[in-house]
């Protein structure tokens, strides 16, 4: 240790950048908390909310006392309300964390989980199960879909992965085969759409808008696990994702290895999108505003970046939710749809509002 | 730390762009200069581990691989980066990769404010890469590459973009450092005044090969600028003995260089 490193007080004062930069440390990390408070209003408000219309302390008792509520409530809230909220939560968490990770591996603030390709062919995927499986399985709707919507999803995956690791694996190379796969499986979605009944179309159709009803403790368990084993793993990278954004050359230079770095990442953000868009359908928009909102709030470095953008995606899906609710009272009102109309004039004025440039 | 470069030849697919180089690096400055194309980029990638060319590099008679050469030494490419709103103190923290963890503690913020104190950047630590100027943008870039006090600096061009003051001080503030921590600085330099100023000695490259090593008086004269850059010079003695070099005209009936 340097002898300017410690006193006799033990630890030595910062400089004022050190120390500065400590400040903002802190500061990021109670905005942090503050979206997670946010959140957690959000998800209560989104239980307690709901057609049914049951009263507060009836939705309270199902939660806390559940031996001697109400049978029907406790079927609509643990049935219904408690899966769907969480649903919004964890959908929301890997989307926003797909996003950012889209963005930095691209380095393009015009990226999200989508530009890849990897939600228009789970689309794809899902629409082919609705077309062509409904008259061959009982289960079509429950498990066919899902499954033929990750499948494909993984397949556009290992597809791009392939043409980036001929191509070196530079972001360029990424997008332009994440684009072309997304107008392939876009004009293949079309193609369903014209061959489908008219049951079937409505079915796509529903499935494209994208909603969390159909939320069940299984599924819930299958994208909690999936968020466990992703996001410490991410913070351990989050240095080396934070290298990233000075560009390919400096990162090398930093001792990253990038090509590696960006493929693997590319497998990460896709398993996260095809098993959000596999249970819930098509969400848009999340995976693009959460990591700027995110970038806004909490700048570049990524171990901030991440858990900000996970928590501000599940705040933005789970606010949707509550917030169609409020609006449609007695549909259940596609969250996709809600979360665009609602989210979009948010992001516009936070852009508008902000004076530098946050990219 | 002596370095030892030993035939190293390097290809971009079927383009031979390093043929049989070898070199002997000792503890100061050392300039490669050489026409574009000339191949220094791709030489300081080479020592860097970053390429992988044929033949060897040892540091102190020891073969190491990418990760082991990481840690030893500081790497100035010449990319600016790309991420604008990223902050100067975040920039050269960045340098301290790969020991950063979840938690940044006291020990990594002093030394990221030492570097800042030494290059002048502390004033503007807060700010975002996007609204500093060039000659601030690349002491952050290097602030980044000193921070983790490697004992060996490969400099890509740090003086580019730069006025001459700001070359001047850039070169300056490398002379120092090498001088007070006995570093081995290789630095990439087009400019041959700045070159004969600052380096212990020079190494010329030409289409990939070494066409001389020495001293700055040995290797700056007028049949070398005429042989490598097709420049006509005189080449005069100034303060400290050191050779400048005034460029008169090209050589006649030679092409031109790219």
């Amino acid at each position: 240790m340097s002898p300017t490193s410690s006193t006799t007080l033990g630890v030595a004062p910062l400089g004022p950048a050190a120390e500065a930069y400590r400040r903002a440390a802190r500061r990021r990390a109670w905005l942090g908390g503050l979206v997670c408070l946010g959140l957690l209003a959000s998800v209560t408000a989104d239980v307690l909310i709901g057609p049914a219309a049951l009263s507060v302390p009836a939705v309270l008792a199902a939660i806390l006392r559940p031996d001697t509520a109400d049978p029907a409530a406790l079927t609509i809230v643990w049935t219904f309300r408690l899966p769907t909220a969480l649903m919004a939560v964890l959908i929301g968490s890997a989307l926003g964390v797909a996003g950012t990770l889209a963005q930095t591996i691209l380095n393009n603030p015009l990226a999200s989980p989508y530009t890849l390709g990897v939600s228009a062919a789970a689309g794809f995927g899902a629409a082919l199960a609705m077309v062509c499986g409904a008259g061959l399985l009982p289960f079509a709707g429950v498990l066919l879909v899902p499954l033929s919507a990750f499948f494909f999803a993984t397949l556009s995956v290992a597809a791009i992965y392939a043409m980036a690791r001929r191509q070196r694996g530079t972001s360029e190379s990424l997008v332009l085969g994440g684009v072309a796969l997304l107008f392939l499986f876009n004009a293949g979605v079309a193609l369903l759409q014209y061959l489908a009944s008219e049951d079937q179309l409505q079915a796509i159709v529903f499935w494209l808008f994208g909603s969390l009803e159909g939320a069940t403790w299984r599924k819930l368990a299958v994208l909690a696990a999936t968020l466990l084993v992703v996001l410490p793993w991410l913070g351990a990278k989050s240095w080396q994702l934070t290298a990233l954004r000075l560009g390919d050359g400096r990162a090398q230079a930093l001792g990253v290895e990038v090509k590696a770095l960006r493929l693997t990442m590319l497998l990460v953000l896709s398993v996260l999108t095809a098993t959000s868009v596999c249970f819930a359908g098509s969400i848009g928009f999340i995976g693009l505003v959460a990591p700027h909102l995110g970038r806004m709030a909490v700048g570049e470095e990524h171990r901030f970046l991440l858990p900000v953008t996970a928590a501000l995606g599940a705040l933005l899906l789970s606010g949707a939710s509550v917030a169609s609710k409020l609006v449609v009272p007695e549909a259940a009102f596609p969250i996709g749809i809600a979360t665009a109309f609602l989210g979009v004039p948010f992001f516009a004025s936070m852009v508008l509002a902000r004076k530098g440039n946050h990219w | 730390m002596i370095i030892e470069a030993r035939n190293l030849s390097f290809a971009y697919g079927a383009t031979t762009v390093l043929q049989d180089v070898s070199l002997r690096l000792q503890p100061g400055v050392t300039a490669i200069i050489g026409p574009n194309a000339a191949g220094k980029s791709t030489l300081l990638k080479c020592l860097a581990g970053l390429l992988h060319p044929t033949g060897s590099v040892w540091f102190d008679g020891k073969a190491l691989d990418a990760r082991q050469r990481h840690r030893l030494l500081g790497f100035l490419p010449q990319n600016l980066p790309t991420g604008q709103s990223m902050t100067v103190f975040e920039t050269v923290l960045l340098g301290l990769l790969p020991d950063l963890t979840w938690r940044v503690g006291s020990e990594e913020l002093q030394r990221v404010q030492a570097v800042l104190d030494d290059t002048r950047l502390a004033e503007v630590a807060e700010r975002p890469l996007g609204r500093l100027s060039g000659g601030q943008l690349q002491m952050v870039l290097l602030a980044q590459a000193i921070v983790k006090a490697p004992t060996v600096l490969l400099l890509d061009e740090p003086t580019s973009y730069l006025d001459l003051r700001h070359q001047f001080e850039v070169l300056a503030l490398l002379s120092r450092l090498t001088e007070k921590r006995g570093l081995v600085t290789v630095v990439a330099l087009h400019d041959l005044g700045l070159a004969a100023r600052f380096a212990r000695e020079i190494c010329v490259l030409s289409a990939g090969r070494v066409h001389a090593v020495g001293p700055p008086t040995t290797v700056l004269t007028a049949a070398m600028l005429a042989a490598v850059y097709g420049v006509e010079a005189t080449v005069v003695t100034g303060a400290e003995g050191r050779p400048w070099v005034i460029p008169a005209g090209l050589v006649p009936g030679q092409p031109t260089a790219e």
